[in-house]
């Protein structure tokens, strides 16, 4: 009798912690799951696209920062490649900052029907997401700090510039990149047009000489002083 | 058709014709019978063995694969940490060595003031003055059927920082990370890419500017009607204050330009 009721324990523990170890992996299970989501791994995804991304970038900066690095010993022997490195250098900041005419291929968009300030703030966000190197609106460049606001007019104020619809988008930039990213299915045009019930449409065109003139507007600072 | 009878008196009496302790000691046989656990034994060592050497075709679970992406994720982000400090390490190093080469005459002042300038306009160097730090972040009060309305969207920063720009504000900067040229501020999922880095709510916009032209924009009641409205139904945070000093940061991202 008692080695029976012995039998019963060893057998209920048992029973308790298979009962223990099922909940366990049924909760394991479950969290598994939810990790394993199609959003979870979209996400993913794209911070490991960026990150290898950023990567890439880094080891590029990274090995012309140090080529540069090394040549200084050499170049203050040199004046001249010293002067032509930094001259170099402010050049491409002009260039980036919208301070000088910049021309090449690119693309170029002609957006019709009066779009609303959210929809053209969108616009522009997504072709910033391209990575181009210069994008401006009817001819007129647009920088980091340029703004766009459709008026009740219909007109967009882009900076100080006022344009009617339709307007067209010059970007400067790997053509078939640029294409291929924007105007594909789901891409910021798709989008925008669907939202717009197709009140708004887009053309894109492949452009060989896209030439941007320099900025036109105000690009000091009164307010932002240089700091550590 | 064939019956067979089951004599059920016989059966009972067969059964109370066996002792308890019979029984019990037929049970205790078999439980501590060496058979059975080399039996068994066996039996386990098989399931063990091909359970080990059954090579899969293909990963045995999604866990495997994430939990893969997620080693490789946290690499990366140990890569890219120790590169964004060499890099930061040797930019330090050129410009200490350009300004050496200014004080000792071999390029003019003018020439590394122009550089500077066209670094702040880029946004490779850290600024600060007066303006307004705007905080946004989703609200405490979700309603089921309106649960967008109370999340902090990428569209939302969009359009607070198209309107800072339109106040006048000359530096603009989203939880750290510096607004410039083709800065994108996208939603991936459930989260927002700003630059190549992701960030989740709150956020905070810092811009410097003449503070009360930025703040009269942003409190316009014509401006960011939408987030207002949202904020107003308390299914978003949104606070907007001046500020005497607000201090931008440098870009941190990579930009060839050597």
């Amino acid at each position: 009798m008692l080695k029976s009721n012995k039998t019963i324990y060893i057998l209920t523990i048992v029973a308790i912690l298979l009962g223990i170890l099922f909940l366990k992996q049924s909760s394991v299970t479950v969290k598994n799951k939810e990790l394993t989501t199609n959003d979870n791994l979209i996400k993913l995804s794209y911070d490991l696209i960026g990150s290898a991304n950023s990567i890439f970038d880094l080891q590029n900066e990274l090995n012309s920062l140090r080529t540069k690095n090394d040549s200084f010993s050499f170049d203050i022997k040199d004046k001249t490649k010293m002067k032509d490195d930094i001259e170099k250098k402010t050049q491409n900041y002009r260039l980036t900052n919208g301070l000088d005419t910049i021309s090449g291929r690119g693309v170029e968009i002609k957006a019709e029907g009066v779009m609303v300030t959210e929809e053209i703030v969108d616009l522009m966000n997504g072709i910033r997401n391209t990575k181009p190197e210069a994008i401006g609106i009817n001819s007129k460049r647009a920088v980091y700090k340029s703004y766009f606001i459709v008026g009740n007019d219909g007109k967009i104020e882009f900076d100080n510039n006022k344009f009617d619809f339709p307007i067209y988008i010059q970007i400067i930039g790997d053509p078939d990149v640029l294409r291929k990213s924007l105007d594909r299915s789901g891409g910021i045009l798709d989008v925008l047009k669907k939202n717009s019930f197709d009140k708004i449409n887009f053309s894109i065109e492949n452009k060989d000489n896209i030439v941007l003139p320099a900025y036109d507007g105000k690009m000091d600072f009164r307010y932002a002083k240089i700091t550590n | 058709m064939l019956r067979r009878k089951i004599d059920i008196k016989s059966l009972k009496n067969r059964v109370k014709s066996l002792k308890k302790e019979d029984l019990e000691k037929s049970l205790r046989k078999t439980l501590y019978s060496p058979y059975l656990y080399l039996t068994l034994g066996i039996v386990f060592g098989l399931v063990f063995t091909i359970q080990f050497k059954t090579e899969s075709v293909r990963p045995l679970s999604p866990v495997l694969f994430y939990g893969q992406l997620q080693d490789t994720k946290s690499d990366f982000a140990t890569k890219k940490d120790n590169l964004s400090n060499q890099v930061k390490d040797l930019q330090t190093q050129i410009k200490d060595k350009e300004k050496s080469l200014a004080d000792k005459n071999i390029v003019s002042t003018s020439m590394l003031n122009d550089l500077s300038s066209q670094e702040m306009l880029f946004g490779s160097t850290s600024v600060s003055g007066e303006g307004v730090v705007i905080t946004i972040s989703d609200g405490a009060n979700q309603v089921k059927d309106e649960l967008s309305k109370s999340l902090t969207h990428a569209a939302d920063l969009r359009d607070i920082v198209n309107l800072l720009w339109y106040a006048g504000a000359e530096a603009v900067l989203i939880n750290g990370e510096r607004v410039i040229y083709n800065t994108s501020i996208d939603c991936i999922v459930s989260t927002i890419l700003i630059n190549s880095n992701v960030y989740v709510p709150p956020f905070t916009i810092e811009a410097i500017g003449n503070r009360n032209d930025l703040s009269s924009v942003i409190n316009s009641s014509r401006k960011l009607v939408d987030i207002k409205k949202r904020a107003d139904k308390k299914q978003i945070n949104f606070d907007m204050k001046e500020s005497g000093n607000v201090k931008v940061n440098k870009y941190d991202g990579v930009f060839s330009n050597q």
